[in-house]
């Protein structure tokens, strides 16, 4: 194997600046995919709780389709096949914008909503119908029993499925790279077919990876066992 | 998207085979047999380095896990790209490397499934094989190695769902599966990209509906044999 | 205070109340008993509603249970204490106690705290006041859920097998505390198999058999001279 390392050769020529940017776009693609996939995700998960059937019967087909089919013809399919159906007028004025980052940050959002969804309604199902009976007894609506017993009980349950959402949702934010979005992954390559040094770029790519991944897994066993500490005392 | 259903049928259903390697949804799901079958005894393995109390067994083994839950696929096939030729000394073509990349990445996932199958199993299990004489490694493979596998067999074929989505990431790489076919089928026809992705979407999402229906039943079966069981004693 | 009249309930087919008609009047104490399949949860539970009924009317002091609009106002009136006690779990023993008061307007925070640690004290446990129900021993828990609904001032009392699920050991703290609360005139509707209790405090005793009330009497009554054959046997088995 002729190869010799030569990690000195990614500090020049505004290397470390593309993979730092790349980073930057892979977080902030990260966070706001986080808001719309929890922010839906939670509206789902109580609109579940009403009950109506048609409505449940929605809901349940949004789930099934985000989480059957791959994450990244979900992402084809907002970029190709959505913005072919904007007017040209706007989808000019969204390509300006970043047409690869706005698209693949809704798609992945969508998506991780769905599993985000159904990880609350498991949450929520777990919590023994006692607890329910017992608020309603003492006289308690059943939307104050949600807010005061039932969803703080729920919450510390969801939180081991959540934490492990938020890590998938990051990583799939390389898949980016397929419609042409300079992420972390995508810089990696761009600096991989300047420089030919494979082995030193994926490393250092692979290291960024591995280091928010640990972060984020720290983060929810951190606010787990804070959670859990606090009902226990 | 009747017509470009009826159109382009053949090669969405197996790419261009004869006049090429095996293509589409059949590749697709051979794709995923093949990873999922050949990820299945790295998958043993690391789940028994994952419960062992001997550390040369149980460090590497939490480490590959960790690592695969902190790195995309994505990363993982660019890394098996660059790899795999190198370690078979001569060139590869895409499906192999994916192979590889799915191979690695479903054995760890696997791992997890399949340990969460072992301790869930009643301690006594273990403990009435070691009495009756047997080493650990025959009561593992003929006691507690049988009746895990049984028992997260549809976790285990959820796992298989996973990996036919994952194979679409082969679109990336140029492999010949479904979501590479439907794009050549859109860079032919160029004015319907909606049409074509939605048709993308809509297979994968046939496909794992039944199979998803295929895991409810296995569940369903080995719910009632679990019952038997009970009763009997 | 608590009347039934010709209460019938179905759980799809399975006839689990039939056609029953009772009444408790003020400061009485009932003791449901019968062999389990009775209906004799389900009857306590169709007086606040937990259950609903098919046929027959139920009035809690003249107000219709069955057709109340305003459930939770009817609920907060009534006391219930559950087999599992189901305090809740994220919250201290104190705050399991003050939260429906508060959220329900009935007393400020102010109030419902002192209203807590006097309820706490009768029931013996003022220093578990900032425990939390993870902490405790299954009779202390029962004991806290019994201050809890008594927290809210209720008219009624409902048990249902409030000591069921305990260890032996701590029945008799249970006991206490509801005895105590008999002997202070609450009108209470209790289901358990805790014969002395019965025979300590109760009124009147109902045994139900398949969804009927097959005899009510006097508690020294019934447990010396039952008058019917089913009572006969349920107390003689419950007795080995």
């Amino acid at each position: 194997m002729n190869y010799t390392l030569d990690f000195g050769a990614l500090l020049s020529n505004g290397y470390p600046a593309l993979i730092l940017g790349g980073l930057m776009t892979t977080l902030k693609m990260t966070a706001l995919a986080w808001l719309l996939a929890f922010g839906l995700g939670s509206v789902l998960a109580i609109l579940r709780m009403l009950n109506r059937r048609p409505l449940n019967y929605v809901i349940a087909l949004y789930v099934a389709f985000h989480r059957n089919v791959p994450m990244l013809v979900h992402i084809l399919l907002w970029y190709f096949g959505v913005a072919a159906l904007l007017p040209v007028a706007l989808n000019d004025a969204v390509n300006q914008w970043g047409g690869e980052f706005l698209f693949s940050m809704i798609a992945i959002g969508l998506v991780t909503a769905a599993y985000v969804a159904e990880d609350l309604r498991s949450a929520i199902r777990a919590i023994p119908d006692g607890q329910m009976e017992a608020s309603r007894s003492l006289g308690l609506s059943y939307l104050r029993s949600m807010r005061k017993v039932i969803l703080p009980q729920a919450f510390t349950i969801a939180i081991p499925p959540l934490t492990n959402q938020t890590l998938l949702l990051f990583k799939n934010t390389s898949l980016a790279m397929a419609i042409g979005l300079i992420e972390l992954t995508g810089a990696g390559r761009e600096i991989e077919s300047a420089t030919f040094k494979t082995f030193e770029v994926y490393t250092v790519v692979t290291a960024l990876y591995l280091a928010v991944s640990l972060l984020l897994m720290l983060g929810g066993a951190c606010i787990s066992k804070h959670r859990l500490a606090a009902a226990k005392r | 998207m009747l017509d470009i259903l009826s159109d382009n049928w053949l090669l969405l259903l197996v790419g261009q085979y004869p006049n090429g390697a095996m293509g589409g949804l059949v590749a697709t799901v051979g794709l995923a047999l093949i990873s999922l079958a050949l990820a299945f005894p790295f998958g043993i393995l690391l789940a028994l380095g994952r419960i062992s109390t001997i550390r040369i067994f149980y460090w590497p083994s939490t480490a590959i896990v960790y690592i695969v839950r902190g790195l995309p696929l994505l990363m993982f096939i660019f890394w098996a790209y660059f790899f795999v030729p190198i370690i078979i000394n001569r060139p590869v073509g895409g499906a192999t490397t994916m192979i590889a990349a799915l191979v690695i990445y479903e054995s760890a996932y696997l791992a997890e499934i399949i340990r969460s199958g072992i301790q869930a199993l009643p301690a006594g299990q273990l403990e009435a094989g070691r009495s009756l004489g047997l080493s650990y490694t025959q009561t593992m493979r003929r006691v507690i190695l049988p009746q895990a596998l049984y028992n997260t067999l549809p976790s285990m074929l959820s796992q298989f769902i996973s990996t036919v989505k994952e194979t679409s990431l082969g679109f990336v790489i140029s492999v010949h599966e479904l979501t590479f076919a439907a794009a050549q089928v859109n860079n032919i026809l160029l004015t319907k990209p909606f049409e074509v992705f939605g048709l993308l979407a809509l297979t994968y999402f046939t496909l794992n509906l039944i199979l998803g229906g295929l895991v409810k039943l296995v569940e369903n079966r080995i719910q009632i044999k679990r019952t038997m069981i009970v009763q009997v004693t | 205070m608590i009347q039934f009249k010709n209460v019938s309930k179905w759980y799809g087919d399975y006839l689990a109340l039939d056609d029953i008609n009772a009444q408790v009047r003020q400061g009485e104490v009932i003791v449901v008993c019968g062999p389990s399949g009775s209906g004799k949860s389900t009857l306590i539970r169709t007086v606040n509603r937990l259950e609903p009924i098919q046929k027959g009317e139920i009035y809690v002091d003249d107000t219709p249970v069955h057709t109340c609009r305003s459930i939770d106002e009817l609920r907060s009136h009534i006391g219930f204490v559950f087999q599992q006690f189901n305090l809740f779990p994220h919250m201290s023993v104190l705050d399991n106690l003050m939260m429906a008061p508060v959220m329900l307007g009935r007393m400020n925070k102010k109030q419902a705290q002192e209203s807590a640690a006097t309820l706490l004290e009768r029931v013996g446990l003022s220093h578990k006041a900032g425990a939390f129900p993870g902490q405790l021993s299954g009779g202390q828990q029962q004991r806290v859920a019994i201050a809890r609904a008594l927290a809210m001032r209720p008219r009624i009392m409902l048990f249902d097998e409030p000591t069921s699920a305990l260890d032996p050991e701590m029945v008799n703290e249970v006991l206490l505390v509801m005895k105590s609360l008999a002997k202070e005139g609450m009108t209470m509707v209790c289901v358990t198999h805790e014969m002395n209790f019965a025979r300590d405090v109760a009124d009147v005793v109902w045994f139900m058999d398949a969804g009927k009330i097959v005899e009510t009497a006097q508690p020294e009554q019934f447990f010396t001279q039952p008058a019917s054959d089913r009572a006969r046997k349920f107390l003689s088995d419950i007795r080995h």
